[in-house]
């Protein structure tokens, strides 16, 4: 087998660069594609096919990382728990370091609990899942969505997410954790200001779109780190739904809605963060 | 450690209510659970290890590659915007094709899978017009990432396992632009959880000898 080293500086690299000229050359945006999903079903599959497919090539919207209204928080957010994630996961380097982790101390250093590598990143999966359906539900609720097929899209997707929520639930159990049933409070945080700041119906679009991003990218780099291997197929099975999300969103941003030929991990919520 | 009878109220009155709460969940978190569980039932991999799974996986994108090419020569393709997407999606198809043809070292095969290319050859061959080309893209999509999900339950090296997963969801989002042109239900091209149900058996549809 060639090492995931190997991948990434032979693959992912040149893909990251091919794709993002292929898609400036060829790959068209769909800004309209949720209408037609959830909305009108009167016009003729020619008609589809333009709407979805053709128009708009901006190259400015290809630069996602500087596109996305909360990225930044969210990424700043989550870069400064993930250093801390690994510093905590590193200093556990004795045999049982690849099952347990130590988390958190009192101030006087006393531990306060342990739990399992993998009951973390499910707590951590659970506590993004809590966060979209909190956020979905403010995006409901502020009155902002003017399209009803946004909002029929919303209420879709954030209804998956109580499903994806109580599956990772399901999964804590059985791991022997507790669930971590609370919006994850790191993310939470970060993002407030910007949901404060929501204007109109794109910008909840936006925070939308980082957020399943956040979701599809950290469970992708969950994968291979599990000690029961079967939750690399369950967290999958969550993972590719947001990825389906990411694309339905990124159409109505006018963004490529399959941007690359292998999805990366750069917004992925480090495992521990904000559910310690 | 001292504690008032209050705060012990308190604590138990916390515990109630959180036990309250998670007995409430219960019965859906169980079902979901189920439905996780059967969602993951696909084909076995019937011994095969991570050379020969990945090996498999390149001879569905190469598969993948070369039903699109025909579909792109087939002249029914008339959408220049759905040619494009098509050209588009066989160039990421080519991509998944190298990195699984390099994880497989030397059981790769650089060969599209036999009976898969036979099995969409048939359905192009059938197709009278560009929806119906589309239809069968979406359910190659659809099959290449219940296949990818069915490999992460078979692979075991990290790096394996880890290329899996890079390359399921853009197979999924391919399959969302698809289903959308096709006027797909919204629950057909968003399925609460990615399954195993389309995948293709490696023990039905073998390599390239």
């Amino acid at each position: 087998m060639t090492s995931q080293q190997d991948f990434s500086r032979d693959f992912l690299r040149r893909e990251a660069q091919e794709s993002q000229r292929l898609h400036e050359e060829i790959m068209p945006s769909y800004r309209n594609a949720l209408n037609r999903l959830f909305g009108s079903e009167s016009s003729n599959s020619a008609d589809k096919s333009m709407a979805t497919l053709n128009g708009l090539n901006r190259r400015g919207f290809l630069r996602l990382g500087g596109t996305t209204v909360l990225g930044a928080a969210v990424l700043a957010a989550c870069g400064s728990t993930k250093s801390a994630a690994t510093t905590t996961a590193g200093a556990t380097t004795t045999a049982a370091a690849a099952t347990t982790t130590t988390l958190g101390t009192t101030s006087s250093g006393v531990v306060v609990a342990e739990m399992s590598m993998d009951v973390l990143v499910l707590r951590t999966a659970q506590s993004i899942e809590e966060l979209a359906v909190v956020a979905y539900q403010t995006a409901i609720d502020s009155g902002l969505v003017k399209t009803a097929a946004i909002g029929d899209a919303a209420k879709l997707f954030q209804a998956q997410h109580k499903e994806h929520a109580a599956l990772f639930a399901s999964l804590t159990k059985k791991a022997g954790g507790d669930p971590f049933t609370k919006p994850n409070p790191v993310i939470l945080d970060a993002i407030t200001p910007a949901i404060q700041a929501l204007k109109d119906e794109m910008g909840i679009v936006r925070l939308a779109l980082d957020l399943e991003t956040a979701a599809a990218e950290t469970y992708q780099s969950n994968v291979g780190t599990f000690m029961d291997v079967m939750l690399n197929q369950a967290i999958m099975t969550v993972g590719g739904v947001e990825a389906r999300h990411v694309a339905a969103l990124s159409s109505v941003l006018a963004l490529p809605p399959v941007s690359k030929a292998f999805q990366i991990t750069d917004k992925a919520v480090a495992y521990g963060t904000g559910v310690k | 450690m001292q504690i008032s009878s209050r705060q012990l109220q308190r604590l138990v009155a916390d515990v109630d209510q959180q036990h309250r709460a998670g007995m409430a969940s219960m019965p859906r978190e169980i079902k979901d659970l189920h439905a996780v569980t059967r969602s993951l039932r696909g084909p076995r991999a019937g011994g095969l290890d991570d050379g020969a799974i990945a090996a498999f996986a390149e001879s569905v994108e190469l598969a993948a590659v070369a039903a699109y090419t025909a579909a792109a020569k087939s002249g029914l393709v008339t959408t220049k915007a759905v040619l494009d997407a098509a050209t588009a999606f066989a160039g990421h198809h080519q991509e998944h094709a190298a990195a699984f043809g390099a994880a497989a070292g030397a059981a790769a095969t650089k060969k599209a899978n036999p009976k898969l290319l036979e099995a969409v050859g048939a359905q192009l061959a059938a197709a009278k017009d560009e929806m119906a080309i589309l239809e069968i893209a979406y359910g190659l999509e659809n099959a290449a990432a219940a296949t990818y999900l069915f490999a992460l339950g078979a692979l075991t090296s990290k790096g394996a396992l880890q290329l899996t997963a890079s390359i399921l969801p853009v197979e999924a989002q391919h399959a969302v632009v698809l289903g959308t042109v096709l006027g797909k239900k919204a629950t057909d091209i968003f399925p609460s959880f990615e399954t195993q149900s389309a995948a293709v058996d490696p023990s039905k549809f073998p390599v390239a000898a």
